[in-house]
């Protein structure tokens, strides 16, 4: 499958992996803080030119599990099965050139022969995959199972690799496959379509992330929760490791800091500075994609913290909030009227901290944008709400327009709503 | 937006070309917040009208009982209406006023087939230059319960009550000076006490409104109960007028009232206005429509099975006139047949135009050199839903080529917002439909377009907005609200393209 790609230079790539997130949710950041952190920061700043890339060991199910549990951004591409599979877009379509690559020295009937010749314990079927046969190992026997297995794998004429991790999970691939080879795959289409990212950036933290520091040119952080094994192979690294960054945070605002400290800019999250009121006597803001972004991270955001209760009751914030609406807009609801969000959003202000202590969090994924004109933008996203229990998300169009009598210099002149499949909510919404 | 590719693709398209004219127009306006683009409209409420929303843009507010359209800029933009850019004119093409009950509906007729086509030509020719008002015996509650029945579109307004009450927008907001007018020579009060003197029987209360009073007689008596009610009124200082129909019911109205008066008294209205339609067509059926077709300079059309009154009205008086047509339809498809008769603009639906014998073209030759000229992205709009449901209804024939008039006007990248949900490629989910012709042959889909509206966005960008409904044999009637982006594209049945749609089914 051709990744078709139109623009010349993508300004950074940024490979996550989700580890942290379980670890995350182990570490008690419930309010999964440090992800909307960081989700926050990449719709708004990245988004329109960047590329997110997800690259983990979990199985499609599993991951999509994922996505139903924590705040999780919609990737551009997910390498998923230890790099044995890769997936574009929305709709998740498979790279099928990608198998072809892989499938070469392989069989996993041979595999699982050699297994179960050993009596391995496998790891359960929702993380066996076509090219990746996984085990639960103990630490203790690691040390001579893994070797007696390569041995065993290699006499049989297979060309594999063995990853070990966590100290458990052991995966048996194509030694052509995994998170490096799938990178520097990537980055080889990427750059036969004239689309090289200007940087790109991996993090990690586990032992089968290691591949992905080796890829030529990129920048890598270890979060501050990383694996022994993975902090060890780092020790381990003779010569020049400088592309290499050791967090001292955890998850995804280790993620955060090492864009900080390699100077990838814009690093500060919308979440980690106050949502700017007004840009009255700032110079003309510039109509561009990037600003269509921002207005919608930051509208949202600013929703969230006056619902929480986490800014003052101010005019000023409700002022933004309201008069950033244009007076005459429509909105389509979710829940099927019309009405005026410039008009119902005077009942926002009694509803200051209604939301606090109830684990309340607003955010934005998928965030597009077309250009209509010099200065108007059809953006589409997905907005997503969630308080303790309740999951709910709305797919949303909306028009927006520059104009710098407005807070933002950017105007919302119709907003559309559908409940996305799945995640209909039932109260009415605030916003 | 389902892939990767489509996706960078679309962030990417190359910008539309910059519009000096209207940048400059937005600069001489400013002053006047967003006035000009865009601006949208949307109708909200059953009787969906945009009155409360756009008019205090320019400082001037509604007033009660004006006249107002639904794509009028007049009010808001004080530049040229010559000006096509601008988008839609003030005066209305055509003003097209048709009674309800076996007029615009047929009660005899379950499939609303001639509603539907109607409907359909309607939406797809004149909903951007024409104003539709019912004009209807029923009180509103009455009207109210017809329109669950029958699929009717949303009038600009509604004249209620055999011309007793006109009424504007959601609110249904009375036209005060029609009331004042009304209230000269009328006391509500008093007819009802001379009705009872007389024994008459009075219809249900819904009937019974401040400026109308209805019983029942029979028609035998019908002559001497008429003039001797309308002696004792006038007796007791009353002006009032009787009107006789269906041969039974009895309505006792102000002098002044009348469908015909409250026709008259609207376009005397729009002309102080200055927003007076080029056409008026009045369409009826029955007695009490005779005075619409009274009015001066309209033209007019009585249905296909038209009440005998009528009837024997239209050989004595209506005959020989050039603007009168005698349908030989039934209702609604009468009035289609008339609009073609009376060369009164297109009378040739996207319905009509595709059947199992193919597609026919709109014809186009008034459009070709306009810039952007209005109402083409709405006619895409009906025209493509109108193919794609015929499609899957089996009612056209099942070939490719055929099914390329829906796949050529998708643009790349070009995404679509279903209403249970789920958000996908709209090429890709046209085309999965092209393997489903006939899926609903057997209970067919009826739909139809209400309450369309069209906007130019940017240079070349319209955006159409609209409220569709669906129905079929056996199921509830469903509603929409739908938005959709189109952008300018040649060689295009009409010239654009669909860029985004997006629908939320409305709240029942």
């Amino acid at each position: 499958m051709r990744l078709k790609t139109n623009f010349t230079t993508a300004r950074v790539s940024c490979e996550c992996i989700d580890q942290f997130v379980f670890l995350q949710v182990e570490h008690g950041d419930h309010d999964n803080k440090s992800l909307l952190r960081f989700g926050a920061l990449w719709q708004a700043h990245f988004s329109h030119d960047s590329l997110l890339v997800y690259s983990t060991g979990r199985s499609p199910k599993m991951f999509a599990d994922l996505r139903g549990e924590v705040p999780l951004l919609t990737p551009a591409i997910a390498v998923l099965s230890c790099g044995t599979e890769i997936f574009y877009g929305d709709s998740m379509t498979e790279d099928d050139a990608w198998v072809d690559n892989i499938n070469k020295g392989w069989s996993r009937a041979a595999v699982e022969e050699v297994a179960n010749e050993m009596n391995l314990k496998y790891q359960c079927d929702s993380e066996q995959r076509p090219h990746k046969v996984s085990f639960h190992v103990r630490k203790e026997e690691a040390k001579y199972v893994i070797p007696s297995l390569r041995e065993k794998l290699l006499a049989k004429g297979l060309d594999i690799k063995l990853i070990y991790s966590g100290g458990l999970d052991l995966d048996v691939l194509p030694r052509s496959a995994g998170k490096g080879q799938a990178l520097r795959y990537l980055l080889n289409k990427l750059k036969a379509e004239g689309c090289v990212p200007q940087q790109t950036l991996v993090c990690g933290d586990s032992g089968n992330d290691q591949e992905l520091f080796s890829v030529d040119n990129v920048f890598g952080v270890i979060v501050a929760n990383a694996q022994d094994e993975l902090l060890q192979w780092h020790a381990n690294q003779v010569g020049d490791k400088s592309h290499i960054f050791v967090s001292t945070e955890k998850c995804a605002a280790g993620i955060i800091e090492a864009m900080k400290h390699f100077n990838l800019q814009p690093n500060v999250s919308p979440r980690d500075c106050n949502v700017p009121l007004s840009v009255h006597c700032r110079r003309i803001p510039k109509a561009d994609p990037g600003a269509v972004a921002r207005e919608v991270v930051e509208y949202l955001l600013l929703t969230e913290q006056w619902l929480r209760g986490d800014i003052d009751a101010s005019e000023a914030a409700f002022r933004r909030l309201k008069f950033s609406l244009d007076k005459n807009s429509n909105r389509i609801c979710a829940r099927g009227i019309i009405d005026n969000p410039h008009e119902e959003i005077e009942s926002l202000r009694n509803q200051h901290g209604s939301q606090k202590g109830k684990n309340f969090r607003i955010w934005a994924d998928r965030v597009r944008s077309i250009k209509l004109s010099d200065d108007s933008w059809l953006v589409r996203f997905d907005k997503w709400e969630r308080s303790d229990a309740e999951w709910t998300c709305v797919l949303t169009s909306a028009l927006l327009q520059a104009n710098e009598e407005f807070p933002n210099g950017i105007c919302w002149k119709l907003i559309h709503e559908t409940w996305l499949q799945g995640y209909e909510g039932s109260a009415p919404p605030r916003m | 937006m389902a892939s990767l590719q489509a996706c960078i693709a679309v962030a990417r398209a190359p910008p539309l070309s910059h519009s000096p004219c209207l940048a400059l127009l937005a600069r001489a306006l400013r002053p006047i917040r967003c006035t000009l683009r865009p601006q949208v409209r949307f109708l909200s409420g059953d009787m969906a009208m945009d009155w409360s929303f756009n008019w205090t843009a320019q400082g001037v507010s509604f007033r009660r009982g004006e006249m107002r359209f639904r794509v009028s800029l007049k009010e808001e933009a004080s530049v040229d209406a010559k000006d096509q850019r601008v988008g839609a004119k003030a005066i209305p093409k055509l003003m097209l006023v048709s009674d309800l009950d076996n007029t615009m509906v047929d009660h005899l007729d379950k499939s609303h087939t001639g509603l539907l086509r109607f409907n359909n030509l309607w939406a797809a020719e004149y909903a951007h230059n024409s104003l539709l008002v019912f004009s209807t015996g029923r009180s509103l509650e009455k009207y109210t319960q017809l329109r669950t029945q029958f699929p009717l579109l949303t009038p600009a307004l509604c004249i209620f009550s055999v011309g007793t009450e006109i009424c504007y927008g959601a609110n249904m907001e009375p036209d005060q000076d029609w009331v004042n007018y009304l209230n000269e020579g009328w006391n509500q009060a008093v007819v009802l006490e001379e009705v009872k003197r007389l024994n008459l029987r009075l219809q249900d209360d819904s009937e019974i409104r401040p400026h109308k009073v209805s019983c029942q007689i029979d028609k035998k008596d019908a002559t001497e109960i008429i003039d001797t009610l309308s002696k004792r009124l006038k007796d007791r200082g009353l002006n009032v007028k009787l009107i006789f129909s269906h041969g039974i019911d009895l309505d006792v109205l102000p002098k002044g009232a009348g469908k015909g008066e409250a026709l008259a008294f609207l376009l005397q209205k729009m002309r102080r206005e200055g927003s007076a339609p080029q056409e008026t067509l009045v369409c009826g059926d029955s007695g009490n429509d005779i005075e619409l077709f009274e009015v001066e300079g309209v033209n007019g059309v009585i249905v296909g099975g038209a009440m005998e009154e009528l009837r024997q009205w239209y050989d004595i008086n209506g005959k020989h006139s050039s603007r009168l047509h005698l349908a030989k339809e039934r209702c609604a498809s009468g009035i289609v047949e008339a609009i073609g008769e009376l060369s009164l603009g297109p009378h040739l639906s996207p319905f009509d135009r595709m059947n199992s014998n193919g597609i026919q073209p709109a014809v186009k030759a008034s459009e070709k050199g306009q810039l952007t000229p209005s109402g083409v992205a709405q006619r895409e709009v009906v025209e493509f839903n109108t193919f794609f449901t015929k499609w899957m209804n089996g009612e056209v024939p099942n070939n490719p080529e055929s099914f390329q008039r829906l796949t050529s006007v998708i643009a790349s990248g070009s995404t679509m917002v279903y209403p249970w949900g789920v958000e996908q490629s709209l090429l890709q989910s046209v085309t999965s439909a092209q393997s489903k012709h006939g899926l609903t042959k057997d209970k067919k889909i009826r739909v139809w377009i209400d309450c369309i509206q069209e906007q130019e966005l940017a240079n070349g960008v319209l955006m159409v907005t609209w409220h569709s409904w669906q129905m079929s044999e056996g199921t509830e009637r469903k509603g929409y609200f739908a938005t959709a982006i189109l952008r300018e594209k040649e060689g295009t049945p009409n010239g654009v393209e669909w860029l985004r749609v997006h629908e939320t089914p409305r709240k029942s």
